[in-house]
């Protein structure tokens, strides 16, 4: 058995993170990176290239900060012997379904780390991370008015109130159903 | 003195705005932070549909639906004792007479109950700035119905695309078909899979929304689509695998028999209806039985004759799961009695046959009990007339293998005893070996 290539993931601020491969490869991001830069799993690599193989595989992620990841990390870790099912095909029966325990107890952070894991989520490309994140804030947004909603989240109103009312006058369907 | 007193409280009260003033620094720090991650995720598109698609989860489950009904309603208090036995069949048909038609004009809302509440969640979305906006409204339009003619009314499609999964108009009595067509026309069908127009008589599903994507057209009770609009939308639905036709009058052989040569994915068909049966007959039927891989078809007061049930028999015995032949007039027992003793319908599950002309009951009887061998529990739907005799003839047959028991057991009894000895002198063989050992 030869020994496997390390990966070192490395956050805005500059913090190291030594991790194993399939771990690493919760995130597509990094999954299609290192299909260009590895062999795939199982595979020997080319004896010529063995100097090399010591060498750690560096990726930066700069839009990352190291607190964000360590949480991150955790939940990869956390699932890395689980196979996420395709869900592009037939999300909608998902919808309904109650959030995992174990996410939901992961997900507990206050606001801020909330929205960090969800941008790096997206951005790293963790789907299953991405859509429990997701539904977390769906869990806050449902029951606030407008206004309420808007107050929760800092969001900026940028109708003009002659907009507003044409919204809420063309709408009116929605209203109650 | 006089001055150090009035200093301290300047003092103070300097040291309490500056630190004041530091919290408040802090505060609008932390603020600024959160503000940003924030806008951050409600600014990306992407993620905020998914946000919102969870937040609406459960508009999909207002769409009305037709409730299911696992047991027609009984004919009479007879037939009900019959079906449930003395206690509970009076009991349902208590209820089903205060669901008759006479109570539910009384209290409309009584029979029917919303599968969950309404909810202006989607709506307070909507309204929070424009990208909400925008987004929430997509998610919205993916599922447009409307069941009451004034929330019709209030839709107004004004210059955007309609890009829905699903349409549904439930119960609408005086909307036009000028504002379906005007809906229509801003609806984009390319993901449009599901049409429902139920009980709407006078509203029939634009052409122009009908695509190769749709594969449940469910029109019931419309009385205004005739043959050729239905054959100009099954032209053009080639993956078609449900369609509702009950209760539409209009429709006859001439558009049934197009069905069967453009629609060959076809899994569920529905034409009964109470009147102008004649016009459905085994001219278009056979057809589809032949082309599609019909598994529940509603023929109930149909014209159809023996051959129907024959070519069912014989092409889609071994995947029709669901038969209704409700008051087919033309049928007997040379159809459907004759098919079932030679147990051609080897899936079938639920077989309706009120008010039909039959007198071999044993064959319904055989194939409830070997379809329950099958791990099949057969729901046969009759009246009280057909109940009353499956019953008796049910009846009989317990009774004969009882008899038949109770014949070999005389028979075992009375049987010359020759094994008995054999068995005796073996053992007599045995005990002496035994005792010889010892």
């Amino acid at each position: 058995m030869s020994k496997e290539r390390q990966i070192v993931i490395i956050t805005s601020d500059g913090d190291r993170f030594t991790v194993e491969r399939k771990v690493a490869e919760k995130s597509i991001l990094i999954k299609n990176m290192l299909k260009n830069l590895l062999p795939p799993e199982g595979e020997e690599p080319d004896s010529d290239e063995d100097n090399e193989d010591n060498e750690p595989i560096e990726i930066p992620t700069q839009n990352v900060r190291s607190a964000v990841m360590k949480n991150i990390l955790e939940w990869c870790e956390h699932y890395k012997d689980y196979n996420f099912p395709d869900d592009e095909q037939d999300d909608d029966s998902k919808k309904s379904a109650p959030i995992d325990p174990w996410d939901s107890n992961f997900l507990n952070v206050d606001q801020e780390m909330l929205y960090e894991i969800i941008l790096a989520a997206n951005y790293l490309n963790i789907k299953p991370l991405l859509n429990a994140g997701c539904k977390v804030v769906a869990e806050m947004i449902r029951g606030k008015s407008p206004e309420e909603i808007r107050k929760t989240f800092n969001i900026v109103n940028d109708f003009t109130p002659e907009e507003e009312a044409a919204i809420r006058r063309e709408n009116e369907w929605a209203e109650d159903r | 003195m006089g001055h150090r007193l009035e200093i301290n409280p300047l003092i103070t009260s300097l040291h309490n705005l500056l630190s004041d003033l530091l919290t408040e620094e802090i505060r609008v720090d932390q603020e600024e932070i959160c503000s940003k991650s924030a806008s951050q995720v409600f600014a990306v598109p992407e993620i905020l549909e998914i946000i919102l698609k969870y937040v609406g989860y459960d508009d999909e489950t207002r769409i009305p639906r037709e409730q299911v009904v696992s047991r027609r309603p009984p004919l009479s208090y007879r037939h009900a004792v019959l079906v449930h036995g003395p206690e509970k069949g009076t009991k349902v048909w208590s209820r089903s007479i205060s669901n008759s038609s006479i109570s539910s004009t009384i209290n409309p809302h009584h029979s029917y109950t919303r599968a969950s509440t309404k909810s202006s969640n989607m709506y307070n979305c909507m309204l929070v700035n424009r990208l909400w906006f925008a987004v929430t409204r997509d998610i919205l339009y993916e599922n447009v119905f409307f069941e009451s003619d004034d929330q019709m009314a209030k839709f107004n499609p004004t210059s955007c695309e309609i890009k829905c999964k699903t349409m549904v108009l439930h119960k609408l009595r005086t909307t036009k078909q000028s504002q379906v067509d005007y809906i229509a026309e801003h609806v984009n069908p390319i993901n449009l899979k599901w049409i429902e127009f139920y009980i709407c008589p006078r509203l029939a599903p634009p052409t122009s929304i009908c695509t190769s994507a749709l594969v449940k057209l469910s029109i019931p009770g419309c009385r205004s689509i005739n043959d050729d609009d239905l054959v100009s939308i099954i032209k053009k639905t080639p993956n078609l695998k449900t369609l509702d036709l009950r209760a539409c009058e209009m429709i006859t052989d001439a558009s049934l028999y197009q069905v069967a040569q453009y629609c060959k994915s076809l899994e569920t068909l529905n034409v009964g209806r109470h009147m102008k049966g004649d016009l459905v007959s085994d001219y278009s039927i056979c057809p589809i039985v032949r082309n599609c891989p019909i598994k529940t078809i509603g023929l109930a007061g149909c014209g159809i004759s023996n051959r129907t049930i024959w070519e069912l028999a014989l092409l889609r015995g071994d995947s029709l799961e669901r038969l209704s032949i409700n008051h087919c007039a033309r049928l007997d027992d040379m159809g459907l009695c004759q098919t079932l003793r030679r147990d051609m319908f080897k899936k079938l599950s639920v077989l309706e046959i009120r008010g039909l002309n039959l007198s071999d009951f044993r064959s319904i009887v055989e194939f409830k009990k070997r379809q329950f061998k099958r791990n099949i529990t057969a729901l046969v739907e009759s009246c009280e007339h057909l109940e009353g005799r499956i019953r008796e003839t049910e009846l009989q047959m317990d009774l004969e293998i009882s008899n038949r028991i109770f014949s070999d057991i005389v028979d075992w009894l009375n049987e010359d005893e020759d094994e008995d000895d054999k068995n005796y002198a073996i053992f007599r063989k045995r005990r002496s070996q035994i005792i010889h050992q010892m």
